[in-house]
């Protein structure tokens, strides 16, 4: 819903309203019934959540006054207001008023629009910087993340590109001077082409003494880890102490040169099946999860495991435990080396061997080991004659760098064709200006570079040498205003703005080559060129971003896993749940996008991508494979956003969940409603299961307050309703033993329901208000602002003419680039 | 440990030390200041800030006063009670349970920053501008993991924890070597050219904006302008030698973060000691490894419903924190540094079963003044003390000279802090 910015903080809150004297108005004229409804409360004495209606008049005079507006028909569609122990408006008296007030709304949005709506100047936030690092000097940011360090952006509605309430600081310029540098310096290639060269690495994959004394911890033999004689080495664990092996070729210091790599392991899946009931953080018979990992040590110290970044290359499942070569082409940073992990392996190896010694009974060939007193024979001991899942591992190859291009691209963009020795002041000014042109997305500007050009000739005065120079220079350039910032101006936006908006709208960086091509001939901005190109750049893989930074601030996904969830779901960390929950949810929302389904399909969809492991979190038929797959769902219990794990878990706090904190969560995701915040002085519910009571009981107690009541109404069955949903999104029947979850409930409006299924069909049957808030979120992610009155007739453009022609999400998206909202600044 | 940095100030960066110089508004001249306040004796404060504060059953002593009774979970302060107040009934009026324990030092929630001048500067930061370069570091920000969130500057930009005791003895006591230092003037230098060009740049850029961009720019500028005066307060400290260790040299490995709480403990008053800083700031997140205690999880343990078991568990892990604190207080009674140091330790969270962020835990101890045990301040909503006076009263005792601060509504000072 729309809101004006100084109201972002303070909501409208619900308090008592009594009405003065008998009814004798029109039940039409507007401000009459605001006098008659909400003055007191909302009036010259009382402004309760900082609003007053006291001087609202029925023809709308400003801006401000229009959206007031726009919030009171918020209030009444939905059932909000007035509270419910007041005297309230009969239906017919409510309907006209509510078209009263939709009318006066659309036509002052009319009259008024043009007016405000400005993008104040945006900068790049952490990902728009890192993303236009990565394309403009053709660099892999994956494993290097240039923005790593940045300060965390300031949001508004939960959006981080808004240009007003964006902060820049002298801490987030110094990371400026740094990433500046340091990118420069990755993406320079003078001298010749690196050739490919082969590593190979055979078990043991461990060593001691002298061959291991420069070598981190991992690859060091230890109570988990011993010189191996039998060909091949074991991985027993999910934690690095026996659960991940190093690559010694290239542990000092990594791939010396970033490029592809094409990496090769033979290995096999020993013992799925197992005999040890102890061993429970492991699903018997289960496939071993093989993870290729990118390290990087620069910089790490011990006590971080020797690691300073990792990630995930690949995921593959064994099954056979007879020896097979993987293979894998894949892109490696310079610094980064590979590391072979067993995913879903048990636990720590320290409390396997632990558990094998104490309650290892039963099995005879632990039990003659349990009796070896000294502690490091006894655990290889135990751990060699282990009959539980293993990952086994023969031999490792490392082979690149393939490079299809030298010097790099990178390189091209900042030289040229230009060796050492050709540069001087005259090649150091010619370059300057090539590379601002690119680094700037736009013409440069009389004299813009003058400051710049005065640093260079200062420093070549002052002796220090060309090629150091001319990379201050980039340095500068990189962290200048003009890079840093949009330059949208006032009013329309002109071509090449417009080609920056989009770009960082659907790709997070900045425009292509077409896009300024299309700028610099004054086409862009027609509207079968901006439609061709939007589709154009969803088509190209750099849309990902728009799908993945979209949902993640959409849907607050940042909130998953930043309360750590509790050790109990032992499934969130064995399985890589976390990754499976948030590749579901871009899967869904791309597949959507990709097909033009209609918005609605996000909350009706009867189907979901899984893998196995989140199919089983799911508590559905296991899959085969760790790569997500279209799957149909039984009817009912999934389905749509409502039964993601993403959207349940960050809708809880890792432990347990809330009623009310998911009944906010849903109405603001996907309603566009923010229901107030409680009132001063209302005493919080503080959780008592000394006495056995449910949540529900202890909200029914809460609401026995008038005071609460009239607010919890509107908000809790929003969140009972997901109640059989954990709170990292596992099905479940009962809180306890004895205590079964009720996930029935009634809307404010009034429809019932018993649980999540009619639940469902409730929120579908308001897709159109659905619909709205979406559109509403995409056009604020776009232009950087939060929506004003202006947008309103956009947004309401776009939701009639997508209503017209039965339109898709596709279509939704494109609509927001082609409204008037987006045009202007 | 192969792999050692050869870029000091990178490796600096993002250890909440380099970090935490603060931005002076109008102060050029170091140096000159740096010499110019030789201070004997000065003030020095240190804050702890835990994200999920006490269990207020086991926390509030019941009685009143200097005579009264500890609580269960202050019990570890028994050689200390002359020398410690709690306060009962002080908070910032702030609602939002995790996302609003932020606020503790600055009584302003980050949401809120745009209202305020001085947007949600935390105490610290405020005491760290006025001791400016008279020391090396003008703060510390230490703590666990990631720390909560608990140190702002005046930019409403959060201060991140130095997280690695080795890292904080290195920045206090190891020395570069002479090429390192050569290599840090040079780069420094280049810097501050760039800097100029930048600044330029901007104003070129500015003539062209409308009036709201135009203050995003001065954004900008006023960014240019803090890290130059920091470059040249590293500068001026550059070849300065750091003073000897007193104590073994605190290697980097494999630490429990029990193991590590302690080792902060000595390193906050060894850095005081030695005058290397005179703020130091330690926070214990959301994510502390309790397991390491033999109990269940923090966050889990926070939600304990009353049940029995739990509560136990949790009294467990709260008075192993009491525990360290009493430390470091013993620590700085060792050093002779009890009676010039306020130390500060609480919590932006009231009462985290509820997530309610009302009477707050706060205890101050040391600085020289006249402790009065248990100090129960009104409970009634019309005659209650905002947090911020008291914080206020603080850093009058540190001897900035202002009259507000964050939500403060006078001074707070009934054991004439000031």
């Amino acid at each position: 819903m729309m809101r004006l910015n100084r109201f972002v903080i303070s909501y409208l809150s619900l308090v008592i309203c009594q009405s003065f004297g008998p009814s004798t108005l029109h039940a039409a004229d507007q401000s009459i019934f605001v006098k008659q409804y909400c003055i007191k409360c909302h009036g010259a004495e009382e402004h309760e959540g900082d609003r007053r209606f006291d001087a609202l008049t029925s023809t709308i005079t400003t801006p401000d006054d229009a959206m007031l507006w726009q919030e009171v028909l918020d209030q009444l569609n939905q059932g909000a207001m007035p509270p419910e122990d007041e005297m309230q408006p009969d239906k017919t008296e409510l309907l006209a008023v509510i078209d009263a007030i939709t009318e006066s709304v659309a036509e002052a949005a009319q009259r008024f629009k043009g007016t405000g709506a400005h993008t104040v100047l945006r900068r790049l936030n952490s990902v728009e910087y890192r993303h236009t690092i990565s394309d403009l000097l053709q660099l892999q940011v994956e494993g290097w993340n240039p923005a790593a360090n940045f300060p965390p952006e300031a949001r508004v509605d939960g959006f981080d590109n808004n240009g007003a309430a964006q902060v820049t600081s002298g801490i987030l310029l110094d990371q400026y001077l740094s990433a500046s540098e340091e990118a420069i310096k990755r993406a320079t290639a003078f001298g010749p082409k690196p050739d490919s060269k082969r590593y190979v690495q055979k078990s043991p994959f461990y060593f001691e003494g002298k061959a291991s004394r420069d070598l981190p911890k991992l690859f060091q033999t230890d109570r988990y880890r011993w010189i191996s004689d039998t060909g091949y080495d074991d991985l027993v664990a999910r934690h690095y102490r026996g659960g991940h092996i190093g690559f010694e070729p290239l542990a000092r210091g990594g791939a010396p040169q970033s490029g592809r790599y094409t990496i090769r392991v033979q290995v096999a899946a020993i013992d799925r099946t197992h005999p040890y009931d102890f061993i429970q953080d492991f699903r018997n018979g289960d496939p071993i999860v093989l993870e290729l990992a990118a390290v990087n040590r620069e910089g790490s110290v011990e006590s971080t495991g020797n690691i300073t970044t990792e990630r995930t290359l690949a995921l593959v499942e064994l099954t056979s435990d007879q020896p097979q070569w993987l293979e894998w082409t894949v892109d490696l940073e310079r610094g980064e080396e590979p590391e072979i992990r067993f995913r879903n392996g048990a636990g720590k190896a320290k409390n396997i061997q632990f558990k094998m010694s104490k309650r290892g009974n039963g099995h005879p060939e632990l039990e003659a080991l349990a009796k070896i007193k000294d502690n490091g024979t006894r655990s290889i001991a135990m751990l060699k004659a282990y009959r539980g899942p293993k990952l086994r591992i023969w031999e490792m190859q490392v082979e690149g760098p393939m490079l299809e291009q030298w010097p790099t691209p990178g390189h091209q963009v900042l030289y040229g064709e230009l060796e050492p020795d050709q540069i001087d002041a005259t090649t150091i000014r010619e370059r300057l200006k090539v590379f601002a042109e690119t680094a700037y997305r736009r013409p440069l500007r009389g004299g813009e570079l003058a400051p710049i050009g005065k640093l260079i000739d200062d420093k070549l005065q002052s002796g220090m040498k060309p090629l150091d120079t001319l990379q201050l220079g980039f340095q500068a350039i990189l962290c200048s205003p003009a890079f840093l910032h949009l330059h949208e101006g006032t009013g329309g936006l002109n071509d090449v703005a417009l080609a920056s908006r989009l770009s960082y709208f659907l790709w997070s960086s900045m425009p292509d080559q077409k896009l300024l091509q299309l700028a610099a001939a004054g086409k862009l901005h027609e509207p079968a060129t901006l439609s061709a190109q939007v589709d154009r750049m969803l088509a190209d893989p750099k849309s990902q971003r728009f799908v993945e930074n979209f949902i993640r601030l959409w849907l607050n996904l940042d909130h998953i896993g930043e309360m750590p969830v509790s050790t109990d779901f032992v499934s969130f960390y064995r399985d890589n749940i976390d990754a499976a929950m948030r590749a579901e949810t871009a899967m869904f929302f791309r597949h959507i996008l990709d097909n033009n389904l209609p918005p609605q399909e996000f909350l009706s969809a009867e189907y979901t991508f899984l893998n196995r492991e989140l199919a089983l979190h799911y508590g559905l038929p296991p899959r085969e494979g760790v790569e997500l797959r279209q799957v149909l769902l039984p009817k009912g219990e999934r389905g749509g956003l409502l039964g993601h794990a993403s959207f349940l878990t960050a809708s809880a706090n890792g432990v347990d969940t809330s009623p009310v904190v998911r009944g906010v969560y849903v109405q603001e995701k996907l309603l566009g409603y923010t229901p107030p915040p409680p009132p001063p002085d209302v005493p919080l519910i503080e959780p008592d299961a000394s006495g056995a009571t449910t949540i529900r009981e202890q909200l029914a107690m809460h609401r026995a307050n008038a005071t609460c009541a009239s607010c919890h109404q509107k908000i809790d069955p929003y969140g009972f309703a997901l109640e059989n949903f954990d709170a990292i999104g596992g099905w479940r029947k009962n809180y306890s033993q004895d205590l079964k979850i009720d996930s029935s409930g009634a809307l404010p409006t009034g429809e019932k329901f018993t649980g999540i299924t009619d639940f469902r069909k409730l929120l579908i049957e308001r897709h159109k208000q659905f619909t709205r808030s979406l559109t509403e979120k995409l056009m604020t992610y776009a232009v950087g602002r939060t929506s004003e009155l202006a947008d309103l007739a956009a947004i309401d453009g776009i939701m009639n003419d997508l209503s017209s022609r039965n339109g898709g999400f596709k279509d939704l998206v494109r609509a927001v680039v082609l409204s008037e909202s987006f045009a202007k600044n | 440990m192969q792999n050692y940095p050869t870029d000091r100030r990178r490796f600096l960066q993002g250890t909440g030390i380099s970090l935490a110089l603060p931005f002076l508004e109008s102060q050029f001249h170091f140096s000159a200041r740096a010499s110019d306040r030789k201070v004997t004796n000065p003030r020095r404060l240190i804050c702890i800030g835990n994200h999920l504060g006490f269990w207020p059953g086991g926390f509030f002593p019941t009685a009143e006063g200097n005579d009264a009774a500890l609580s269960k979970t202050l019990a570890p302060l028994q050689d200390y009670r002359s020398d410690v107040t709690v306060f009962s009934h002080l908070d910032h009026d702030a609602k939002g349970g995790h996302g609003a324990v932020h606020s503790f030092l600055t009584g302003v929630k980050k949401e809120e920053s745009a209202g305020f001048p001085e947007k949600n500067i935390s105490i610290d930061q405020v005491a760290a501008e006025h001791v400016g370069a008279a020391t090396r570091y003008p703060s510390i920000t230490a703590g666990l993991g990631e720390g909560t969130d608990m140190c702002w500057n005046r930019a409403g930009v959060r201060l991140p924890p130095v997280n690695n005791p080795a890292r904080l003895f290195e920045a206090l006591f190891i020395e570069s070597s002479a090429k390192e230092k050569l290599l840090e003037h040079q780069r420094l230098s280049h810097r501050a050219s760039v800097l100029d060009a930048l600044r330029e740049s901007a104003k070129q850029l500015g003539s062209s904006l409308d009036a709201a961009d135009r203050g995003k720019l001065d954004q900008y500028l006023t960014s240019v302008r803090d890290v130059e005066r920091r470059l040249q307060m590293s500068e001026a400290w550059l070849d300065k030698p750091k003073p000897k260790s007193p104590i073994d040299a605190i290697k980097d490995e494999e630490r429990l973060q029990i193991e590590e709480i302690p080792l902060f403990m000595d390193l906050m008053t060894l850095a005081l000691q030695t005058d290397s800083t005179r703020v130091a700031t330690f926070e214990i997140p959301l994510g502390f490894h309790t397991n390491d205690l033999d109990v269940g999880s923090y966050h889990g343990l926070s939600h304990h419903s009353k049940q029995e078991g739990l509560l136990t568990q949790l009294q467990v892990v709260e008075n192993y924190l009491m525990t360290q604190f009493a430390h470091l207080l013993g620590r700085l009674k060792e050093a002779g540094l009890m009676d010039s140091t306020l130390v500060v330790i609480g919590s932006g969270m009231g009462n985290a079963s509820n997530h309610s962020n009302r009477d707050l835990p706060v205890l101050l101890a040391g600085g020289g003044i006249k402790h009065r045990g248990h100090l129960v301040c009104p409970a009634e909503e019309h005659k209650r003390v905002e947090l911020c006076n008291l914080w206020l009263s603080v850093l009058q005792w540190f001897g900035v000279q202002r009259e507000r601060f964050g939500r403060s509504k006078g001074t707070f000072s009934p054991m004439e802090i000031a």
